[in-house]
């Protein structure tokens, strides 16, 4: 039987015994893909007590149907496995784009089970159906950059690489992966391939995809690009006016920021100016991300090449920089990412930045220096945690009580305080390396707080933006979203990556136009003005579970939850409404089923119990916690106690409510079908949802709600 | 601040070095020799005879001419697909029958997409298949040229439409492209005259300063948006 | 259709067969060295100075004139999703006719993993002569009335040997099909290109923006 959309084959490499097997990915159908097929392996096959460092941790590497297709914003891969880092180490995942995922798939494969533990450093090559164990000891030790091109040459230039980098070699817990030099997948994952010595992998997929509907297939896709698809974060209005939009977001702060005298002067032959991007106009939608714009400002402009991405995504979110004030500093100057790197490296620098050649360029040149250094090291950064924490521990006097005072001497203080830019390398390589008490800040906030004694109301200090006690921040979480933000926020065992509704809200679009829009989808009440946010009630808390199963829904799929879904469009024709029934449809002409938006849902719904449960099991295990609405899902004193000059529920607050979250927790509980006083699913929910065998196991141990 | 002049003490002087003013007899010879390539083209021998009109026969349908009115409707449709308004006055130099011209172009039902907008100074035709009235507004506003005016109406509709407070650097961008000597002149006089009382100014914690209008919206609360913006998911990141 | 009308169409297909012509003299050649009119350039989606640069290359193609703008290649892969999933039903890099996956990673010294982001995608240039179909044993590679060069797959044995003729290895042996594929001018990759990098300017477009640079 031909199967469509999914490879066929999962590849299962044990680095302890060198044996390479694969296996039929129609088992794991139920659980669609990505994280889908990682909750379930783990599960199944991880005992949740594992040591994430031990022999018996597994990474589970998965794509989605979607993924290879050709369907737009799907170039992204998930990586699950037992977080380090976080309080109850439970399950975590990863997500990686660039142009891998599309090669393993080419391949054959729809995942990569990475399991056992190397004696030597090796890597993995998958050339089509020809797998093999290589050795890695010529590599063991260097940067990602020069491992990927290390890798690539070897091998052959239609391969394709992915790395980890002297952080996850040395087991820091705040490592990573990379390929596409800055594509990034995080959480952890970079130490967890290091415990097993494999430095990364390189695919060559010389194969195809098969589609049961390649002509309805096309007609989405096409249909998605002239009439859904924005801007970066899908916002559906343009930064700045162009001649054909009704509306623009006046503030400039706004990810559709190409515009008429704005591009790259450093592009082959000179400026290209981005110009307009009207609807419908497909061979221009490549401008209208200018994320360097968006970041840095006007002079982005002066240092940017290109713009880049991933496989199949026509919104280039990526700006690719050549910095030379860099090479001052016999530092790198090519510099190419989208997210935190290129944005929060002046954290580094507590005592303030200088400028470097122009008015304003101090952030630009500190964050590709920083930028660079971390993806070379492939440090993680915990969505900015571990800036913040060196920030804060810094500032407050407890980092230089922490460190001996001959490691202190040795940190070149004068580089920050000048703002020179081989600090935040000089810093990451510590880190990286695990030089020197400073770099228990690569342990994480969680297991940093017990190292240093430092206490739990750490969590509680504003400035570091811890959402739980649990060791990772908010990630667009009140500030954009209300209580819907906060909820799906301390959901998860890490940052929550979650883009549904800051999307929408920062698009540009006037209020009343998007309020409108959500309303008929989810209710009167569901979405507030922005900076004037009303009490909790049952349209946000719909609100918030269509977020939270929706994102999972994407790292199953797999798709880029920073631009699906397509909840709103750049098209006046359409009242600027998107298409919540696209990913079904996407399903339904790769996949030959019928798929439908209620589909969708039920297996969104079923693989985001599978993490409440782990969830649950885990902090079972680890803290003793029968109920993770008190142990897990905790929000710091901060979202409740900032901004004294505001009541809750005032014009120009974002300020929360105490009592009114606890009414916010018990709704969004109710929607999920969980027990309101522990949080847990019931029996009922995993019933219906296919999951009985996780409820009796809930039952067995004790935690099954009553 | 892009290409504007660098503040004294800043890390790195750079010294400017640009030949493309002086007077350099290579480029000059360079710039001769250098051919159209059209020019170039004739100029390589035909590698065959082209075919001949037999070999092109053709029973496709020839475009029909074009009457007066979709001529002009077809020039004022280029100009808004290039984010331009067209102006009354400018039609006027060239077409001494402009007014039968626009009274049949009104009457055209395939010329229903042009339509005007009344600015102070002018009015100004577009087609709405390719310019937005929104867009057109903003548009005759900056061909009007009254900055004050300009600026407050904006911040107006801005306050009234999104709702958000406008930051002045929202003025330097396309299609308005004002310098901050215009902007700081512009608003000396918003905050003197009368009609304009309502248009107020804040600075958010990076120094960044915005307009908001107290018709639409509290200080308290525009500051909570501007701020919102400024500081954004990962706090200050630029202060233009 | 009148007469003068009739004349008149003819006037303009002659035309533009000529201006064909005159571009297929430089087809795949570097314009360095040649200034190019304002219509012209922005009718390539271009500047000067990338002409100057090399980053831009134009060929000739019965349907239109080809422009491959490298400075605008964002490395997307969307042409080689486009071209798989219109030609084959399915999807797939390695057998696309239009290959940007090959330069992405490392090409030359260049690519995502030599610290540059010089890449592009490679494509057919339908060589009035060409080698693919020069070096077929079978005779299966015909070109048609237009002059773009088809695979016939009943003739087709598989060997390779277009492959290896073609000094830019763009025809592909289908790994399940087991016969040579290669580009048919469909438009898809071009069409889909979401920086404009690749375009296909018909000759008509060509013809016209040609006109004003002309002395007579």
């Amino acid at each position: 039987m031909t199967i469509y959309g999914w490879a066929g084959k999962i590849l299962r490499v044990n680095f302890t015994t060198g044996s390479i097997t694969t296996e039929d990915t129609m088992k794991y159908k139920d659980y669609i893909g990505g994280i889908g097929i990682g909750y379930k392996v783990i599960y199944d096959e991880v005992p949740l007590d594992t040591h994430p460092y031990d022999e018996a941790s597994k990474i589970v590497l998965a794509m989605g149907p979607l993924t290879g297709t050709g369907v737009p914003c799907s170039g992204r891969l998930s990586m699950t496995f037992l977080s380090s880092w976080t309080k109850g180490f439970s399950v975590v995942d990863a997500h990686m784009g660039g142009h891998i995922s599309h090669a393993l798939k080419y391949a054959g494969y729809d995942g990569i089970i990475f399991e056992g533990k190397s004696e030597t450093p090796v890597y993995l090559k998958i050339d089509d159906d020809k797998v093999s164990i290589e050795d890695a000891s010529h590599l063991w030790g260097k940067g990602t950059f020069e491992a990927n091109r290390i890798l690539v040459e070897e091998n052959g230039s239609d391969f394709d690489a992915a790395t980890i980098g002297p952080a996850g070699e040395n087991l820091v817990n705040m490592s990573c992966m990379i390929t596409s030099v800055g594509n990034a997948g995080g959480a952890g994952v970079g130490a967890i391939f290091g415990s097993k010595k494999v430095k990364g992998f390189v695919v060559r997929g010389t194969g195809s995809l098969k589609v049961a509907d390649p002509k309805g297939l096309k007609e989405v896709s096409d249909y998605m690009l002239r009439e859904l698809v924005g801007g970066n974060n899908n916002h559906n209005v343009p930064a700045v006016p162009q001649s054909w939009a009704e509306y623009s977001a006046p503030s400039g702060k706004n990810r559709w920021s190409g515009a008429p005298g704005r591009g790259w002067h450093k592009a082959e032959g000179g400026f290209v100016d981005m110009g307009e991007q009207p609807v419908g106009d497909i061979d221009k939608i490549g401008y209208r991300a200018h994320k360097g714009h968006f970041d840095h400002g006007p002079i982005a402009d002066k240092y940017m090449v290109k713009v880049g991405g991933c496989s199949s995504c026509p919104i280039r979110c990526y700006a690719q920089y050549d910095i030379d004030p860099l090479a001052e500093y016999d530092l790198p100057t090519k510099v190419s990412n989208t997210c935190m790197p290129i944005i929060y490296q002046s954290a580094w620098y507590p005592e303030g930045l200088t400028d470097f050649v122009d008015e304003g360029d101090a952030n630009l040149v500190i964050c590709g220096a920083g930028a660079r250094a971390v993806d070379d090291y492939g440090l993680w950064d915990n969505y900015g945690n571990i800036q913040r924490d060196f920030n804060y521990l810094y500032r407050s006097g407890i980092l230089k009580e922490k460190l001996p005072e001959e490691e202190w001497n040795s940190i070149p203080w004068h580089w920050m305080k000048e703002g020179d830019p081989r600090f935040v390398v000089d810093i990451v390589r510590r880190i990286s390396l695990k030089e020197g008490e400073i770099s228990k800040l690569g342990l994480g906030t969680y297991l940093l707080v017990e190292e240093w004694d430092l206490g739990k109301e750490y969590f509680d200090i504003e400035y570091l933006q811890n959402v739980t006690y649990n060791g990772y921040p908010k990630h667009h979480s009140s500030e954009d979203a209300w209580q819907s933000g906060l909820l799906y926020n301390i959901m998860y065992n890490r940052d929550c990556m979650v883009h549904h509704i800051t999307n929408f809200v920062q698009s540009g679009s006037p209020y009343e136009l998007y309020k409108k829009i959500l309303e008929e989808e989810f209710g009167e009440g569901a979405v507030d003005k922005p900076k004037h946010y009303t009490p909790m009630n049952r349209a946000k808390a719909r609100l918030a579970k269509w977020a939270f199963i929706g994102k999972q829904w994407h790292d199953m799929a797999t798709l880029c939850n920073w631009m699906y879904p397509m909840t709103l469009s750049p098209s006046k024709e359409r009242g600027y409404k998107g298409d919540l029934e696209l990913d079904a449809k996407y399903m339904t002409a790769v996949t030959g089923e019928n798929w439908t938006r209620e589909d969708v849902d039920l297996v969104s719904e079923r693989v985001t119990n599978m993490l409440r449960v782990i969830t649950a099991i885990s902090f079972h295990i680890h803290e003793g916690s029968t109920n993770l609405r008190e142990d897990h899902d905790t929000i710091t004193a901060w979202v409740f106690d900032k901004e004294p000059d505001f009541e809750p529920f005032e014009a120009g607050t974002v300020k929360m409510d105490r009592e009114d979250m606890e009414v916010a927790k018990t709704m969004f509980y109710e929607e999920m079908g969980w027990d309101v006083k522990t949080g847990i699913p019931t029996r009922e929910t995993l019933e219906r949802l296919g999951l009985g065998y996780m409820a009796d196991d809930l039952e067995a141990r004790g935690l099954l709600p009553a | 601040m892009l290409f504007g002049p660098r503040k004294k003490g800043f890390a790195k002087e750079v010294e400017l070095t640009d030949f493309s003013q002086e007077v350099n007899e290579d480029k000059l010879k360079e710039e001769e020799e250098k051919m159209d390539l059209m020019d170039y083209l004739d100029q390589l021998d035909e590698e065959e005879s082209p075919l001949t009109s037999e070999e092109l026969e053709t029973e496709e349908a020839v475009e029909e001419e074009k009457s007066e009115t979709e001529l002009l409707a077809d020039f004022i449709r280029l100009r808004s697909q290039a984010a331009h308004l067209t102006a009354k006055s400018s039609l006027e130099k060239e077409e001494p029958e402009l007014e039968q011209l626009l009274e049949d172009l009104k009457n055209d039902e395939k010329c229903k997409d042009i339509t005007s907008i009344r600015g102070e100074k002018d009015i100004y035709f577009y087609s709405k298949d390719f310019m937005s009235d929104n867009y057109a507004m903003i548009a005759a506003l900056v061909e009007d040229n009254n900055l004050p005016r300009t600026i407050a109406e904006m911040v107006r509709w801005n306050c009234k439409t999104y709702p958000c407070a406008t930051p002045l650097y929202y003025f330097k961008n396309s299609p308005y492209f004002y310098t901050d000597a215009q902007i700081e002149r512009a608003l000396m006089r918003i905050r003197q005259e009368e009609e304009y009382s309502d248009i107020q100014e804040l600075t958010t914690g990076n120094n960044v300063r915005y307009l908001y209008s107290t018709l639409h919206m509290t200080e308290k609360y525009a500051r909570a948006l501007a701020e919102g913006v400024e500081y954004g998911e990962y706090g200050y990141r630029r202060s233009n | 259709m009148s007469e003068v009308k009739k004349e008149n169409k003819i006037d303009k297909l002659l035309n533009q067969e000529m201006t064909r012509r005159k571009f297929m003299k430089i087809s795949g050649k570097s314009l360095a060295g040649l200034t190019v009119s304002a219509s012209l350039l922005s009718l390539f989606g271009c500047t000067q100075e990338q002409v100057d640069s090399g980053a831009v290359s134009l060929w000739t193609t019965p349907t239109g004139l080809l422009v491959v703008n490298q400075a605008k290649c964002t490395g997307c892969q969307r042409c080689e999703i486009n071209c798989t999933v219109v030609n084959d039903g399915m999807v797939s890099s390695h057998t696309s006719r239009v290959k940007i996956t090959r330069n992405l990673m490392s090409n030359n010294g260049h690519g995502t993993y030599q610290d540059d982001w010089v890449y592009y995608p490679d494509t057919c240039r339908q060589c009035d002569v060409p080698a693919c179909g020069e070096a077929c044993p079978k005779e299966a590679i015909y070109a048609d009335d237009k002059g773009v060069k088809h695979v016939d797959e009943a003739k087709c044995v598989g060997c390779g040997a277009c492959v290896e003729a073609c000094p830019w290895h763009m025809p592909t042996i289908h790994p399940e099909t087991r016969k040579s594929t290669k580009c048919i001018l469909c438009g898809a990759c071009a069409e889909g290109c979401v920086t404009g990098a690749l375009s296909i300017v018909p000759w008509d477009a060509v013809t016209a923006a040609a006109q004003p640079t002309r002395k007579n």
